[in-house]
């Protein structure tokens, strides 16, 4: 346990996300205005509803996170690369780019490398965060893929989508025990609540994506931060 | 309908995204061998299947902006655009479905436009995301697409990652038909996995089926 976190704390060491098939601009302020009650690091959010999102955040400690080949991992590195120099342009502090894991999958460990790499290259030195999907990986591709996303430059490794893909303990053990402080790891899948995040942060997670961010807030003692 | 007659109304489906370029292979000829109308597939697939399908007579299908399309325009169009370079016949574009709800119809007029005019002429289906409208935002999305030139409205993405999404119904193919008022044709998709599904659907007017489930259907086939 970390007796010594406070719900602050452990806010800033968390992503969540607004990314339904169908979120209205009213119902994205009011997520992001919810949201604005803890510094939550990163908030990920539908491209149309970045620029607007900029406003309400400004001043805050969260950085609103834009998508890329993302949930489906779909786009070819040309893609890629134009939709993260637009998702940037619209105002993205920061990216979430799906490697194309079934290049992975398929042994053609060059063609998820570029497009990865079309991302880290479209940032200019903005986060970039790889994201992989272990539930759908045996150990042995996860770390290729996790090997992919360092060379191409990617500060993070991002576990799964979230979304029904549950993430191990064992998966963050496995990548931090082969990669050591060459990646970040962000969890994300399976996070529901309190100690299931503080138990990523034991094996090595430097944050947590999860869609009840409150839930494991306020499972901290409350109380004000200061 | 004979057997041919239904698969020459199915988009094989593969979306997949773990599916390694083997399945996509497999799907491709899978395709060929039964003479279905397309493989519908991720972007990144557009290439290989290409290929696969060069002089074969099967489309190749490439899904847009899929399964989420709240995303400016302009992307969704260089995304369809770029498509269509990498060998895309066929073009599925979710449309930005919070604007629907927003009643925002100008900008999925804008949007439709410039996707149709990125593909260059080739078949266009705006997929309406059906199960998260109301009946009268499905109905206006229909009209607004329709107007802007798409080939084809589509009932659904049938993708279930970010919530449960009912299967496509005939009442739903019925208000397509009904809001395009015949300017274009209607596909349906979303948990369509049966024959018996297929024919109601046909019935009530739609002339392209997009489902994952194309060999059970066509085991499912019967003379009538």
């Amino acid at each position: 346990m970390h007796p010594t976190m406070t719900r602050d704390e452990i806010a800033r060491k968390m992503n969540t996300s607004l990314l339904g098939p169908a979120v209205t601009r009213k119902e994205m302020r009011e997520f992001l205005r919810a949201c604005l009650k803890y510094p939550i690091k990163g908030i990920a959010l539908h491209t149309s509803h970045i620029p607007e999102a900029l406003e309400l955040v400004e001043g805050s400690e969260s950085r609103i996170v834009g998508i890329v080949s993302y949930p489906l991992f779909e786009l070819t590195p040309r893609m890629v690369a134009d939709w993260s120099r637009a998702t940037l342009e619209r105002g993205a502090h920061e990216l979430d780019v799906g490697m194309d894991i079934a290049a992975v999958r398929s042994g053609d460990y060059d063609q998820a490398y570029r497009s990865m790499r079309a991302a880290v290259d479209a940032a200019e030195g903005r986060t970039v965060k790889a994201v992989i999907l272990c539930a759908a990986m045996s150990d042995d591709q996860k770390l290729k893929a996790v090997e992919i996303a360092v060379r191409a430059g990617a500060q993070y490794v991002k576990t799964n989508t979230g979304y029904g893909m549950v993430t191990r303990v064992d998966d963050v053990t496995l990548i931090r025990s082969r990669f050591g402080d060459d990646i970040k790891i962000m969890v994300a899948g399976g996070v529901r609540d309190t100690s299931g995040a503080l138990a990523m942060y034991e094996a090595g997670a430097s944050l947590v994506a999860t869609s009840t961010p409150f839930k494991v807030i306020e499972g901290l003692p409350g109380g004000e931060a200061q | 309908m004979t057997k041919s007659e239904l698969a020459a109304l199915l988009d094989h489906t593969l979306l997949k995204p773990e599916a390694p370029y083997s399945d996509v292979e497999r799907v491709c000829r899978e395709a060929v061998e039964h003479g279905f109308a397309a493989c519908a597939l991720l972007p990144r697939n557009v290439p290989l299947a290409a290929r696969v399908l060069a002089g074969t007579g099967v489309a190749v299908c490439a899904a847009v902006s899929y399964p989420l399309g709240i995303v400016p325009a302009d992307m969704k169009a260089r995304q369809a655009a770029a498509a269509v370079a990498d060998g895309a016949d066929e073009i599925d574009y979710v449309i930005n479905v919070g604007a629907a709800r927003d009643g925002d119809w100008q900008t999925l007029a804008e949007e439709a436009a410039l996707v149709v005019s990125a593909s260059g002429g080739k078949v266009v289906k705006a997929i309406l995301e059906m199960p998260c409208l109301t009946e009268r935002e499905a109905r206006e999305a229909a009209r607004v697409v329709a107007d802007a030139g798409v080939t084809f409205v589509k009932s659904s993405t049938g993708y279930k990652g970010f919530k449960e999404m009912r299967p496509t119904t005939v009442d739903d193919v019925k208000l397509m038909v009904d809001a395009v008022a015949g300017k274009v044709k209607v596909k349906a998709a979303g948990g369509i996995k049966t024959y018996e599904q297929v024919k109601a659907l046909v019935a009530a007017g739609a002339e392209r089926i997009g489902t994952s489930s194309s060999l059970a259907i066509m085991d499912g086939w019967s003379p009538d």
